[in-house]
């Protein structure tokens, strides 16, 4: 396991420097924030004033050195817009993103597997075809069309749920099912085809032959077996899922992480925007590690060949 | 782009607003906005944002007032009680004694000559942008007794009143701003948590989020209608109508002009409007080599009919003006100047003077960033093509305004105060933003006719130039006001509230007398 850790890391750090430093430089290029962050009008005394306030006059090699310094020290500098430490701003909104995709990440495991395993085990019969029906049409909404009508239904005509924010439980609601849905119908897919893939696996057949129920043979030996696959496919959904949440956090006014990133996009908010980016990347390399120390976990085979 | 009123809106036609039941009325002590945007910080000082100028009226006084429900400047005391112009370059204001702060402290002059010293002679950066835009004519402040206090400019001043009412001079508490920190420190720390003398306090700010005045008690004028008032972000136009329609909110911000009709069809809503006093503009790059020709530029502008785009995208609303001239201007708006007009054979027969050869001219625009915007390019790209002119749109989001090859493109003019000073002026006074970015060189005349303007103190003499000037933009034009967009707000039906014509653009005032529910 330490091994396999140690080989991560380096990687991850590689990773993290080449995705900071794409970002560093497309932000650049992509247009100055004082074009969008200050008022029409601005004369050209005053844009050489704000630019070398904000640091942004020094020459690029040196903002370059400047940025990666500074985050090794941990500091990881002040926003343009609101001219706070992005830590602080980070902080303020990571909860409501992270509860937000937290609870769809459970909704749609709680939802998305037995479906796939009900949907595997009803094969040939019309609940197996309803629940397949269901998952097409859930990966085929666009989770801004589904966020929207959910409004119109739950908000506009039955004012049973509240539209926008994220003060209380009931807020989570809806964000919650819009950005499960897409997974759920996904994740349904995934284990609908791994679960039949084992199911016409031999192991099964002794299983049956020993005297298992169908249940007792899928439950004992099916589903660690079908959850190899299942488990890629979520995480290589995790960044779906943060861009879905930026869908989604607009919509719903939800203001976490992927409202932030739209808004410093759209200013090119550059320590922002650098910061965040390196935070989804870094949540995405986690996730994939945990995915394969999963795999681990899981699958004997996996352990056996990285410890050769 | 998702993050437009593209998602939905028609669905919500669709759905019937006026159907929907809901009587459901809010504690009628709090009111709650729903804004499009949010500042990121806030201090009156250094902001000159159309997002920021929202907040800052319900929290902050400048010493001398203005009737805000009219146009034209009306002066009345603020935290100064009386003023006296001394000299053609000073003015003696006398404070309101017993002012206090929301922290508590009593006001001084030591406070209000702090407030317009820290941009007057500003060391902090962003108040040193807004000592070239705002007071560069001001030259010191002092205190010339325990409640009065001298202003000095450095040229006869005529618009004393006008930037002592200014946001940027909205006055601030010395001690605390130095209680937070040292230096610039202590000017960003404020921008997090504001203090004022206002009706209301800020009682939570987060930036980009929310803000939550409160009534303050011990405010020196009439007491704050409301006991709280929350303004929170809703960035999506639908979700901003379907919060007001679902009762989450009273008052919502940003309502364009086709959705007008959605929301008064609901009998729970209703909707208040005002023509703002903002200009969108053309602006043509004098100084391309191709674009050279006044008469081109001349042509261009003649080419296009306002009135149709008014009637097409506004619904009539807009107004469109005879030149560049606003009611808030008071003795200086002239609409009687007619310096911009429609007359398409004009334009024909210019650019056959000026032997027009097809070549494309490059008109740069937003996807999004003004209302109507793109789709105004796209209907000057067909009133051009029928002069015989081709045009070839660019849409991008970058501001091109300084790039040399710009040839046109599409900008807004806000008023950011009620003078053509601070409007025309800076973006086409010899050192505004069109100079420094070089796409408009004004000559020695224009310069000179400039300063007359700016600096006389007869009123006479101030019309007569601006007069001038408005001819010197139509003889060599860098510029074309289309129309003063129309701005609407959506409402509860129990909320009285409407916006006023004497603010500058989009500030929500919630002081006694401006608003009312139930």
């Amino acid at each position: 396991m330490a091994s396999i850790l140690g080989k991560r890391l380096l990687r991850v750090l590689l990773t993290l420097w080449a995705i900071g430093s794409v970002v560093f430089l497309a932000t650049r290029l992509s247009g100055n924030p004082i074009d969008f962050l200050m008022p029409e009008g601005l004369d050209g005394a005053s844009r050489q004033v704000m630019i070398a306030y904000w640091g942004l006059d020094r020459p690029l090699h040196e903002q370059y050195w400047r940025f990666w310094v500074a985050l090794a020290q941990g500091d990881v500098g002040i926003g343009l817009a609101e001219r706070r430490a992005v830590s602080t701003i980070f902080a303020e909104r990571v909860a409501h993103s992270a509860s937000l995709l937290l609870a769809t990440l459970a909704l749609t495991v709680a939802v998305g597997v037995p479906a796939g395993i009900l949907a595997a085990i009803w094969r040939k019969r019309a609940r197996g075809s309803a629940i397949l029906l269901l998952a097409f049409l859930g990966y085929a909404t666009p989770n801004f069309v589904l966020g929207i009508l959910l409004i119109l239904i739950f908000s506009f005509s039955l004012h049973w749920l509240p539209s926008a924010g994220s003060a209380t439980l009931a807020h989570y609601v809806m964000p919650t099912v819009t950005l499960a849905a897409f997974f759920i119908a996904s994740l349904t897919r995934y284990t609908r085809n791994a679960m039949l893939d084992v199911l016409s696996q031999d192991y099964m057949r002794t299983a049956r032959a020993k005297g298992y129920s169908e249940g007792q043979a899928i439950l004992r030996h099916g589903l660690g077996n079908a959850m190899i696959p299942v488990i890629t496919a979520l995480g290589l959904q995790v960044t779906t899922l943060v861009s879905g949440a930026v869908v989604v956090e607009t919509v719903f006014a939800w203001h976490g992480i992927g409202d932030l990133l739209v808004g410093a996009t759209l200013s090119r908010d550059y320590p922002v925007l650098q910061f965040g980016v390196l935070v989804v990347a870094g949540a995405v390399v986690l996730v994939n590690i945990l995915v394969d120390l999963g795999y681990a976990a899981i699958d004997p085979r996996v352990r056996l060949a990285e410890a050769s | 782009m998702f993050t437009r009123r593209t998602l939905g809106l028609g669905a919500l036609a669709g759905l019937g607003l006026g159907t929907l039941p809901r009587d459901v009325h809010a504690a009628t002590d709090e009111l709650r906005v729903g804004a499009q945007n949010l500042a990121p910080w806030l201090d009156p000082g250094r902001d000159f944002s159309n997002v920021g100028s929202q907040f800052y009226w319900n929290a902050f006084d400048p010493l001398i007032g203005k009737d805000h429900s009219k146009a034209e400047s009306v002066w009345q005391p603020g935290l100064a009680t009386s003023w006296k112009q001394v000299s053609p370059t000073e003015m003696e204001l006398t404070l309101r004694q017993g002012v206090k702060f929301h922290d508590g402290s009593l006001m001084t002059a030591e406070d209000v000559v702090f407030s317009i010293d820290r941009i007057v002679n500003a060391t902090f950066p962003p108040y040193t942008v807004r000592q070239r835009d705002t007071v560069p004519n001001m030259a010191k402040v002092e205190a010339v007794g325990e409640h009065v206090i001298r202003v000095t400019a450095k040229r006869p001043e005529p618009l004393f009143e006008t930037l002592l009412n200014a946001q940027q001079l909205m006055i601030v508490p010395k001690r605390y701003i130095q209680s937070l920190g040292q230096g610039n420190a202590a000017f960003e720390a404020f921008a997090l948590k504001p203090v004022g003398t206002g009706p209301y306090r800020i009682a939570e700010f987060v930036p980009g989020q929310r803000v939550v005045y409160e009534r303050f008690e011990d405010f020196w004028g009439e007491k704050a209608p409301f006991r709280r008032v929350t303004v929170r972000r809703i960035p999506e136009l639908s979700g901003r109508i379907t919060a007001l329609a679902n009762n989450e909110v009273d008052l919502i911000t940003n309502l364009p002009p086709d959705q007008l009709a959605t929301v008064a069809g609901n009998p729970a809503l209703r909707v208040e409007s005002l023509v703002t006093p903002l200009f969108h503009v053309v602006i043509f790059n004098t100084q391309h080599e191709k674009m050279r020709d006044a008469r081109l530029r001349q042509a261009l502008s003649l080419a296009v009919d306002r009135d149709t785009l008014n009637a097409a995208l506004w619904d009539g609303k807009a107004v469109v003006p005879a030149t560049h001239s606003m009611p808030q201007f008071g003795p200086l708006h002239m609409p009687q100047l007619k310096t911009f007009a429609f007359d398409p054979d004009r334009a024909k027969a210019l650019l056959k003077q000026v032997g027009y050869n097809g070549f494309p001219i490059r008109y740069d625009t937003a996807a999004m960033y003004y209302t109507n915007g793109l789709v105004a390019a796209q209907a000057i790209q067909e009133m051009w093509g029928a002069v015989g002119v081709k045009m070839e749109l660019n849409v991008g989001d970058a501001w091109t305004g300084a790039d040399p090859t710009m040839m046109a493109r599409n900008w807004s003019n806000p008023m950011y105060y009620p003078d053509p000073a601070g409007c025309f002026g800076t973006m086409w006074g010899p050192t505004g933003n069109s100079v420094t970015e070089g796409r408009f060189k004004p000559d020695a005349e224009y310069t000179a006719e400039w300063d007359r303007f700016r600096y006389s103190t007869e009123l006479a003499t101030r019309q007569d130039s601006y007069g001038k000037l408005m001819q010197a933009i139509a003889n060599d034009p860098p510029v074309l006001p289309l129309y003063q967009p129309y701005e609407s707000f959506a409402m509860r039906h129990n909320l009285r509230w409407r916006p006023l014509p004497g603010h500058i653009p989009y500030v929500l005032d919630f002081r006694a007398g401006r608003v009312a529910m139930g």
